[in-house]
């Protein structure tokens, strides 16, 4: 069809929507589009569907400030932005509308805020400073479920660029994680973190902060 | 650790969080300072569940175009979701929010299915409120209970305060103004009840008193409290053009059972088969204009973003202006990708034009009711199809490419011998003959499911007064069927006579099964209607510490002149009108539909003496 234009969507996904699982985003964002009023782009045959895809789904129970829907409109479309924050649900927000520079394919590293909760230490600097150590040192295996079953993986050298933030209670750790090849999630460094009784957080919470291409620059 | 930092850790370790949170495009929130009405509108059973059902959703729109009201939602959680909640201790709360409903001035269930007393019951619990309405012993908060269950409320009689028989649009309104000058004036929870029993179709069970037989365990008398009526007849929306319809409607984003919009064309039915329950409580048939219906169905597609929207009634084929209602809906959706969907179309010829027309692409499965195998016992029913009907409605489907048909039957109905049990199998034999001859490409073979299920005989039909097959008598007849079911291309499915026992004890019920229920939930938990969590065993055996005879509600024909737990309501069907019917039925006699002939049930008066399917002659 002549005419489609190539959109991506920057989107914030926090508080209640954190919880919607990857397919609820898909069908949220299909209907938004029809609510709004703007044409998305079927695929052809049997059954049609609209042309939207999520860059580099995420996992549900995560908040973000940066993903990126993907999405082909039929035909120019003013102020989508708007008119699609008019219709959707809490929690989800676009923050930009714009064209596709990189293919979906070159995302490679995503930022993320992890937030450690420690419910027995008002003071965390130890435990910090012992996490640092944990992070700078020796291999962090772990085993990852892959096409060929259960590998172990190191995921030490997939997790760069590290700060962490000492307070009352938790410990805030942002860092780089490879998107791809392998991908490792911070749920990946939370699991390693269980098993050692010293680190062990009682609860976790993630927030995605930004989307790189292979070469670190931003992905638009 | 606060409410909801708890709620935030549990919730990442259950399946599905999403339908313990809210949030969904659609909801309303309200400022808690413009409130003074807090209600939480209740489904015993899981969000998918309870989002796909309509009356919760005019009843949420209602509630909140309200001013001062604050309508908010909440489910029964699933097992796991319930077990942290008890282990966290997380009271059961409503979505919009997130507050405890137990701090909220009115709980109201909606409860449309039997099982789902349990699940009502485990909703208290959860909330942390006494069971009993005795024990709860102010006003706030009241707890009560609509849905088409209520038509026999008895069973639920020591746990509601009050219940709203028939359509709730009106009713419960009023029901929320008078709790408001009752919470303003100081009232307490006796006065604001008696006062309450004055609304029309508000039954508050504790101003009757039950007296039994001693020696039969049979009800000899119902004795209302001075100033309670002695018959309190249903609510009924008299105008659905006019009724509040949500064309602004709550859009889940997680997947629900029914996820589309959902147009209602009529309430009532015209047909009159006899075990339907549907078919006489929501008498007098009433229908809603198609300009009424194709503007709300655009303007509800508009405003969801669904691309589906279904067509509901009792009976879509009676409704007099269908083709001009498709084709104005089709208008508007075929360029926009939209889809129709018309269930409960009956098997006739102008019917799969229908059809035809509607389901361009997709061919899905077609689905045929005969409810009995043979003619006679389909007269006994008075399920006014005929065996020619159903297998001529077949061959269009099958010439026009179809090669699924679900046909759904019933076993232990009335008077059913082994004759008609097999006639179940011959029919579904005719129909793959019929297939045979009129298929268009017989290499892809066919799919014809057989489903029987087990008669549940309900209160307010010609058929109450029935006995239901013994469990072992339905065991006997799925093996009779089972084994005349021979054919490869035909799969049979049946139901559990477990459940269909406990499921007419509850509809048949009366008071004396409160504490059996309190038991089976204290025992065993809720998500009764769900197979993994029935339970059988928690059932009978909490009849049994209770000294409670199943069988007795179940397996007992009641006398003519017997009191029914229920005859305290009317529905606007005169008991000898239901017992015309039911002697009717026992000679193999057929009514004829009240397009063609008025048989006078007396639902007319709810509407003023006017009824449509007389005036009309039909479903206008």
């Amino acid at each position: 069809m002549n005419g489609a234009l190539k959109f991506r969507f920057r989107f914030e996904k926090t508080g209640r929507a954190k919880y919607l699982s990857h397919l609820d985003l898909m069908r949220t964002f299909q209907r938004a589009f029809i609510r709004a009023g703007i044409p998305v782009k079927h695929t052809e045959g049997f059954n049609p569907h609209p042309h939207i895809s999520i860059v580099l789904p995420l996992q549900l129970g995560m908040e973000s400030v940066c993903e990126r829907l993907d999405a082909e409109i039929e035909g120019a479309c003013p102020d989508m932005a708007e008119r699609l924050n008019r219709v959707l649900p809490e929690g989800l927000r676009i923050t930009e509308a714009a064209g596709q520079v990189m293919k979906p394919g070159e995302a490679g590293f995503a930022r993320y805020a992890v937030e450690l909760q420690y419910d027995g230490a008002a003071d965390t600097a130890e435990k910090a400073a012992r996490l640092e150590g944990f992070l700078k040192s020796g291999p962090i295996i772990i085993s990852k479920k892959t096409k060929r079953g259960l590998a172990e993986l190191d995921i030490r050298p997939h997790i760069t660029d590290t700060a962490l933030e000492a307070e009352a209670f938790r410990i805030r750790l942002t860092a780089l994680f490879s998107a791809l090849e392998p991908a490792v999630n911070p749920s990946d460094l939370i699991s390693a973190l269980k098993e050692r009784e010293e680190l062990k957080p009682d609860f976790a919470k993630c927030t995605r902060l930004e989307i790189y291409n292979k070469n670190k620059e931003l992905f638009r | 650790m606060d409410f909801s930092q708890r709620l935030e850790r549990i919730l990442p370790e259950v399946q599905k969080p999403a339908r313990y949170v809210g949030g969904e495009y659609g909801q309303i929130i309200k400022n808690k300072a413009d409130v003074d009405v807090r209600f939480a509108l209740c489904f015993p059973d899981i969000y998918e569940i309870g989002m796909s059902n309509l009356g919760l959703r005019i009843l949420y729109g209602v509630l909140n175009s309200m001013n001062g009201v604050w309508c908010e939602r909440a489910f029964e959680p699933w097992r796991d979701m319930a077990a942290k909640m008890k282990e966290e201790g997380i009271p059961l709360y409503a979505l919009e929010s997130g507050d405890p409903i137990k701090s909220f001035d009115i709980i109201g269930f909606s409860v449309g299915y039997e099982l789902s007393y349990i699940g009502m019951l485990e909703m208290l619990a959860l909330a942390g409120l006494p069971l009993k309405s005795v024990d709860r012993k102010e006003l706030t908060p009241l707890v009560f209970a609509g849905g088409t269950c209520m038509f026999n409320p008895e069973p639920l009689a020591d746990f509601i305060d009050l219940a709203v028989i028939g359509e709730g649009e009106e009713a419960d309104a009023q029901v929320v103004e008078l709790y408001r000058m009752a919470k303003r004036e100081g009232w307490g929870k006796a006065r604001f009840l008696a006062e309450a029993a004055g609304i029309e179709g508000v039954y508050v069970p504790s101003l009757y008193k039950h007296k039994y037989d001693s020696q039969s365990g049979v009800l000899s008398e119902i004795i209302p409290a001075a100033g309670a009526r002695k018959t309190v007849a249903k609510r009924i929306v008299k105008d659905l053009d006019s009724s509040f319809f949500p064309v602004e409607t709550l859009v889940p984003s997680t997947e629900i059972v029914h996820d589309r919009t959902v147009l209602e064309l009529f309430r009532g039915c015209i047909r009159g088969c006899r075990f339907c329950q549907a078919g006489y409580v929501y008498r007098p048939v009433r229908s809603k204009k198609p300009e009424t219906l194709v503007r709300q169905g655009i303007e509800a597609l508009r405003h969801s973003g669904y691309e589906e929207i279904s067509l509901s009634s009792l009976s879509t084929s009676d409704y007099g202006k269908l083709a001009e209602l498709c084709d104005g809906l089709l208008n508007w959706c075929e360029p926009r990708k939209a889809s129709l969907s018309l269930p409960s179309l009956r098997a006739d010829n102008f019917s799969m034009e229908l059809m035809k027309r509607v389901q361009k692409v997709r061919k899905s499965g077609l689905t045929f009711a005969p409810e009995a195998g043979s003619q006679r016992l389909r007269d006994v029913i008075n399920k006014n199809v005929t065996e020619e009907d159903i297998l001529n409605s077949c061959a269009t489907a099958f010439e026009g490419g179809w090669n699924a048909v679900k046909l759904y039957f019933m076993l232990g109905l009335p008077t059913e011998t082994d004759e008609d049990v097999l006639a179940i199998a011959a029919l579904a034999n005719k129909v793959y003959e019929a297939w045979r001859k009129a298929s268009s490409n017989r290499a892809r073979g066919v799919r014809i499911t057989v489903s029987a299920s087990c008669f549940v005989p309900k209160p307010m039909t010609p058929f109450q007064w029935c006995a239901q097959n013994a469990m072992d008598e339905f065991r006997r007849k799925q093996g009779l069927l089972r084994q005349a079911l021979k054919n490869r291309s035909i799969v049979f499915n049946w139901h559990s006579p477990e459940t269909s026992f406990i499921e007419a004890v509850l509809a048949l019920g009366d008071r004396r099964l409160g504490p059996a229920l309190e038991e089976v939930q204290k025992s065993s938990g809720g998500l009764k209607a769900w197979d993994e969590y029935f339970d059988f065993k928690a059932w009978l055996s909490a009849f049994e510490k209770h000294g409670i005879d199943p069988g007795f509600y179940a397996l007992r024909e009641k006398g003519e002149s017997e009191t029914l737990a229920w005859d305290t309501l009317s529905a606007g069907v005169s008991k000898a009108f239901l017992r015309r019917q039911y002697e009717l039925a026992l000679a193999g006699k057929v009514s004829p539909d009240c397009a063609h002939a008025c048989l006078g049930c007396g639902a007319d008066a709810l509407a003023g003496g006017f009824c449509e399917a007389a005036a009309e002659g039909g479903v206008r």
